[in-house]
């Protein structure tokens, strides 16, 4: 998709609130604009530059926005001469086939023995719960989810010397650590331990957003409040004052504490979407997904530093929703906790010698799961070991299950919207 | 009833919708802003009407219409004080349920008309969701009833001034507050248009003054199933001090504030757990109350 000079460049909202936090930066610097609430996009803003990553999302939620949405007639003029219009119905994201003939209700019985006409739903990649560049295509028996295929949409440039704006900060650290090791470079450990307290803080913010999300879908106020509370106290940590981060570590804290011990979120959440320890082996899941089922697998197990700092990963066994948001919210916790010990240890010169490359693995520990940047034919490339297996599981662990709650199993999974699988 | 009662139930409407409003912005932890509502309600009126694609137009056009006249309907059945009494019907504590039951075919209109999958699933989920809250609802009704000797409204306030309901009949209460609760779509029984999980469900493809009238419509519904809880359940206007009319807002406030309160601290509800509740809990425990209410009947108010 290319645009001349002075043309109008329709400019993609922000993804997902999850992303907006992660960005956390000024909206017109990224040519992007937060819309947040599932339905509600009236009006897409005209910006300039376009980030990459977005076009094909754009391209997919721009087709089923209303005629009337304001700040599109420019693109539909452009995309009318050279696209078909697709009946989709303008659905703010979510699509719908037209039936032909309601009356004629044909097909497979479902699992009650009744024969129901199914609903396709195209759902994403904008304006859902689920993050942003992320389609899910939903067949539903009723309000029973037959079958749910997800697909990522977002993309790097291929062969681009630096991660797109839009990519989480883990990929910029593992892209650095790579040109590091092809440089053969000897960082020093006050940059070591900077770059761990930044990787930790960025694993609890995405987190927290990650649950400020999850919190809106499951229609909770008082959660979205409370993690609205510890996003803002991570946000302010992002600065490094030791007081910023002391309180956004009590806060966190609290609010593990708080997710832990509620009845109303294990009602919800328990023993949805189960996925056991044999199936996230089998699948190749990595990251909080396969730590929630039971898979002991931290790349920051490897790594000196974190071993230095008492590091321990966070495992559950159950493989259900509420493990998954449990090891989360405890990571985050734990994530700002090494935070501060990680600067307590750069300012006390703990480690005297500038730690040799071989030491530190060149794998980073993703908020999603590991991530390394390796250098290809084509040039730089991310490759994240389980995310594309984690679409998978995530649509095999949804099917049987009512709307709502395969809603929720999803958004428990914290999918990436990136192809980037290895 | 006198002439006036018509002209006095819709400035209830209309006055309770806009104090509803404010009492959301209150229970959310914000100040109350009179004027930002009227900045959004403005802004909504000023959408054009949606016409959204293999829409039904009589269906999806006429729902928010007869959801608004069905919260209009219940809220004449309220008894606001001695001398204002709505539509005082010897019947009216059966009637106000039947009224609120033309909210099912509203909503599920709203949801069929928009031609959505999402829409329509949050259609049936209403329908689902009133069947089963519907009957507790009548059934509680009746067992409130049943100290009074009356099922009018008005009786049944008087019956109250020894010991409100409240007390003597907790079950009732208990099984009231969450079918109100369901009736008005609030959260945690948001189901039919739940936000984040169906984009707006069944009112997701409204704008202009469609989504303005089932706004009202909803606010009206609130004050409505709150004044009418007051008046069954809180003995309505009695009080020391204070005029009638006074008390009965009072209180008629103080459970709406519940009802918007209850709704920010508990998740939103599944369907399944939330019928399962209703047919194996709801159900046999609102015939349980009506026993009760029998008794209380036969040992202390007969």
């Amino acid at each position: 998709m290319t645009r001349s000079a002075g043309a109008p460049v329709p400019a993609l909202v922000v993804p997902d609130e999850q992303t907006w936090t992660m960005l956390g930066s000024d909206p017109a610097s990224l040519g992007v604009e937060p819309v947040f609430a599932p339905g509600s996009v009236r009006r897409v803003p005209i910006h300039d530059p376009l980030p990459t990553a977005l076009e094909e999302p754009l391209a997919h939620v721009l087709d089923s926005l209303p005629p009337d949405v304001e700040g599109t007639d420019g693109w539909r003029r452009e995309h009318a001469a050279h696209h078909d219009h697709h009946d989709h119905g303008a659905d703010h994201g979510h699509g719908g086939h037209d039936h032909h003939d309601m009356m004629a209700i044909v097909g497979e019985p479902s699992s009650d023995g009744l024969v129901m006409e199914p609903l396709e739903v195209r759902y994403g990649p904008l304006g859902t719960p689920l993050p942003g560049g992320l389609v899910a295509d939903v067949t539903l028996d009723g309000d029973v989810v037959a079958k749910c295929e997800l697909t990522a949409l977002l993309s790097m440039a291929a062969g681009a010397e630096v991660p797109d704006r839009l990519a989480p900060e883990a990929w910029r650290v593992a892209h650095a650590m790579a040109q590091e090791v092809a440089r053969r470079a000897t960082v020093l450990p006050t940059e070591r331990w900077h770059r761990l307290a930044r990787l930790e803080l960025e694993r609890a913010l995405s987190h927290a957003a990650w649950l400020r999300s999850l919190a809106r879908l499951l229609g909770w106020r008082e959660l979205v409040e409370r993690t609205a509370t510890a996003v803002s106290e991570l946000e302010e940590a992002n600065s490094l004052r030791p007081d910023a981060i002391r309180a956004a570590r009590d806060e966190l804290e609290t609010l593990d504490e708080f997710v832990a011990g509620s009845r109303r979120l294990r009602l919800r959440l328990g023993g949805r979407a189960r996925l056991d320890a044999d199936r996230a082996r089998e699948l190749g899941l990595r990251g909080p997904i396969a730590r929630a089922s039971g898979v002991i697998d931290d790349a920051r197990s490897g790594d000196p530093l974190y071993r230095t700092l008492g590091f321990e990963p966070v495992i559950r066994s159950e493989g259900d929703s509420l493990a998954r948001t449990l090891v989360r919210v405890s990571e985050a916790a734990a994530a700002v906790a090494l935070a501060a010990r990680a600067l307590e240890a750069e300012s006390g010169r703990e480690l005297s010698d500038a730690l040799p490359l071989a030491a530190v693995p060149p794998i980073v520990e993703a908020p999603r799961g590991p991530v390394e940047v390796r250098r290809g034919d084509a040039g730089w490339e991310v490759a994240a070991d389980g995310q594309d297996a984690a679409l998978t599981a995530a649509g095999e662990s949804v099917v049987g299950s009512e709307w709502a709650t395969a809603l929720v199993g999803l958004a428990s999974f914290d999918l990436s919207p990136w192809r980037v699988g290895a | 009833m006198s002439d006036a009662t018509p002209f006095a139930v819709l400035a209830v409407a209309l006055g309770g919708a806009a104090v509803v409003a404010l009492l959301e912005q209150v229970v959310a932890g914000l100040r109350p802003a009179p004027a930002a509502l009227v900045r959004a309600a403005t802004a909504t009126l000023r959408q054009p009407l949606s016409r959204p694609e293999s829409y039904d137009r009589w269906l999806f056009h006429m729902a928010p219409g007869l959801l608004l006249l069905a919260a209009v309907g219940a809220l004449a059945f309220v008894p606001w004080a001695p001398g204002f009494r709505g539509i005082d019907l010897s019947t009216g504590v059966i009637a106000f349920p039947a009224a609120l039951a033309y909210v099912t075919p509203a909503i599920f209109m709203a949801g069929w008309g928009a031609g959505r999958p999402l829409a329509v699933v949050g259609g049936f989920r209403w329908i689902a969701l009133m069947l089963a809250y519907a009957m507790p609802l009548a059934m509680v009704a009746t067992a409130v009833a049943a100290p009074a000797g009356s099922l009018r409204p008005t009786d049944i306030v008087d019956a109250q001034h020894a010991v409100p309901t409240l007390v003597a009949q907790p079950l009732a209460v208990a099984l009231w507050v969450p079918a109100v609760l369901a009736v008005c779509f609030l959260p945690p029984f948001d189901l039919p248009q739940a936000d984040a999980e169906l984009g707006g469900g069944a009112f997701s493809e409204y704008r202009g003054l469609d989504a303005a009238l089932i706004g009202l419509a909803q606010r009206v519904l609130v004050v409505a199933a709150s004044g009418m809880t007051a008046a069954l359940f809180l003995a309505g206007w009695h009080g020391p001090v204070l005029p009638p009319v006074a008390w009965m807002t009072i209180k008629t406030l103080a459970v709406a504030a519940l009802m918007l309160w209850v709704g920010r601290r508990i998740p939103r509800l599944e369907i399944d757990r939330v019928l399962s509740l209703a047919w194996k809990a709801a159900n046999p425990l609102a015939i349980l109350a009506i026993v009760w209410a029998g008794l209380l009947t036969l040992l202390f108010y007969r």
